[in-house]
């Protein structure tokens, strides 16, 4: 998995709860082959038990994730949503958190290269980045603006 | 040596992204070589936690945990790490 290419980008998702817009991500993960049907239901009912919204300071971001067994492919997807979804606080699941992007994770039981993630949430942290890439129209546009933040992370 | 139960849910996933940074602020404040970080997974804090000086969570717990606890969602936003680090050095130096 190159760390700036999620291998899903999805724009303009329309969801009311936080469960619909994850069903809607892993929808199209399964569509594409990197995971099983299970991963779908999976995700869900792992979000009841395990919220993983954080509230960054321009937006909130939730990044959902699964048990391994589900996982064809290591893959990253990524959605926009058109408006802000409730999730809860990752640790303090009585903290609602606006959504506005998502960060599903796709990872396998071969998936070693985890430091992606780490890198991800630095790059969440600089100011402008998450508003960059809540505004990208395309999928060249989200890419663009990812890769230019994980590399500010280098300086 | 003092011991860090460091947990989420799957043990994998942001254990892994605040492992990288608790080690960090921690050798900073001079404890390199005094502390051993184990990842886990927030099922394991029941019957594992009474062998460790420390659990640190990314998630609520529902076991029931035999150490002192600390939520370590800060270090995924960056914000408020001093404050957890703090938090984190009074327990490893009280026990």
């Amino acid at each position: 998995m190159g760390r700036t290419i999620p291998e899903v980008i999805l724009t303009e998702i329309e969801a009311k709860t936080d469960q619909e817009a994850i069903g809607i991500l892993a929808g199209c993960l399964y569509e594409r082959g990197f995971v099983k049907e299970s991963y779908i239901r999976a995700i869900q009912e792992r979000e009841k038990e395990f919220c993983t919204g954080l509230a960054f300071d321009e937006m909130g971001v939730a990044i959902p994730h699964t048990d391994a067994c589900h996982v064809k492919r290591n893959a990253l997807a990524v959605g926009i949503l058109k408006k802000p979804v409730i999730f809860r606080h990752m640790g303090a699941p009585d903290i609602p958190v606006r959504t506005e992007l998502l960060f599903m994770m796709a990872l396998g039981e071969n998936a070693a290269h985890l430091e992606f993630l780490g890198e991800f949430l630095d790059a969440f942290q600089k100011k402008g980045c998450l508003r960059t890439l809540k505004a990208a129209a395309t999928e060249e546009e989200f890419l663009d603006g990812l890769s230019l933040y994980l590399k500010e992370n280098d300086k | 040596m003092k011991q860090i139960l460091l947990v989420c849910g799957s043990g994998i996933c942001t254990s892994m992204a605040v492992n990288a940074k608790l080690t960090r602020e921690l050798d900073n404040r001079g404890w390199k070589g005094k502390y051993c970080v184990t990842q886990g997974k927030a099922s394991d804090v029941a019957s594992q936690s009474q062998n460790y000086d420390l659990v640190i969570s990314t998630t609520v717990l529902r076991e029931e945990c035999r150490c002192p606890l600390i939520i370590g969602t800060q270090f995924l936003l960056g914000r408020g790490i001093d404050e957890v680090v703090d938090e984190i050095v009074a327990v490893l130096t009280n026990k």
